[in-house]
């Protein structure tokens, strides 16, 4: 990537609120919707996979946050005997596999 | 109306602004204008697909817009607005992520993670919206067995393939992916896209059991998947959308 590209990318990252008060209002309004109007809180775990993306948009995720997700998701399903629960973990695993492809083909070169 | 549709509906507006006012920002005005109105088009042109898809397989849609939400014509507008919505939002947090934990990737990377947040945005909204009644699936929907909520497979295949094409027509002219001129670059783009649709049409009644070794509706995605993958890792400097040359 050119400096140019480079300068966009980062102007775009570090003044971007409005894409982070929109992501915030649809989780907010989603989070209101499932408690007062579906009156399924536990729904609220379906918001953990846009929360983790969100958040690997404000700060860099390393494998260790990865990791720690996934274990979350893990325990979750254990605790409660629900497996599906891991399936929450999907970017986690999806952001580490392509690290993972990244630094390959950094390595070869 | 209900209140969870007003809700929703005021609270998608006011998100809906701010990502036009980035748009406007950060674009310019010339080409904010140029890319809303692609934006416009596009996500018209899929939900007239979708319902020409469903007449042409003699079946009903997969899903229609609740009664009381806005529409013109047949066309549900909060539908419309939600698919615009969708793309930019996706396409920007794929950005921040990109330049936060990928910098230095290119266009393909950006598409790529673009899918991978529009499947997050529609797990989320799909499982409130099937729940508060904002829309409905038609009967029989196949549900995915590895998340939990009963979220219906074709959501998961059809909001990051959406997506995802909507933002890859753009790019192949506004980032010249595939040709230094950016009217062949289009045409590639193009042709790549109306494949994708019409194989969506005709993939039904001329595979009906997959050739992948999975259902036939999933191994579309898939390969569109694998192809924007291999582009990601693999693809030459010529085809770096974020290049200078662009």
């Amino acid at each position: 990537m050119g400096a140019k590209a480079r300068t966009m990318h980062n102007r775009t990252a570090s003044s971007s609120w409005e894409i982070v008060a929109a992501s915030g209002i649809m989780i907010a309004v989603l989070a209101v919707l499932d408690v007062f109007d579906a009156r399924e809180p536990i729904v609220l775990l379906s918001l953990a996979p846009l929360g983790l993306l969100v958040l690997a948009s404000l700060r860099r995720v390393g494998p260790q946050t990865l990791l720690l997700w996934i274990a979350a998701c893990g325990a979750l399903a254990a605790l409660t005997w629900q497996w599906r629960y891991l399936g929450l973990a999907y970017p986690a695993a999806a952001l580490g596999l392509l690290a993972i492809g990244f630094r390959l083909l950094a390595r070869r070169g | 109306m209900k209140p969870g549709f007003v809700l929703f509906q005021c609270g998608a507006l006011v998100a809906f602004l701010l990502l036009v006012r980035f748009t406007w920002r950060t674009m310019g005005p010339k080409h904010a204008i140029g890319f809303l109105l692609y934006l416009l088009v596009a996500s018209v042109f899929h939900e007239l697909a979708v319902a020409g898809m469903a007449a042409v397989a003699d079946r009903p849609p997969n899903y229609t817009a609740a009664q009381g939400t806005l529409r013109i014509g047949s066309l549900g507008v909060a539908i419309v607005m939600g698919w615009m919505f969708a793309t930019i939002l996706s396409f920007q947090l794929a950005r921040m992520i990109q330049s936060r934990s990928f910098p230095g990737s290119n266009i393909f990377a950006t598409l790529t993670l673009m899918a991978l947040v529009t499947s997050a945005i529609s797990y989320a909204v799909e499982i409130t919206g099937m729940r508060v009644g904002l829309w409905v699936w038609a009967h029989n929907q196949p549900l995915s067995v590895w998340l939990p909520f009963s979220y219906p497979t074709a959501a998961f295949r059809a909001w990051p393939a959406s997506t995802t094409l909507m933002m890859g027509l753009y790019c192949t002219f506004r980032y010249r992916l595939f040709s230094s001129s950016r009217w062949v670059s289009s045409l590639v783009g193009l042709a790549f896209f109306f494949t994708y649709t019409f194989l969506e049409m005709i993939e039904d009644r001329l595979l009906p059991t997959g050739w992948l070794l999975i259902d036939a509706q999933s191994q579309r995605p898939i390969v569109l998947w694998g192809c924007l993958l291999a582009l990601t890792l693999w693809a030459p400097k010529s085809m770096l959308g974020s290049s200078e040359r662009a």
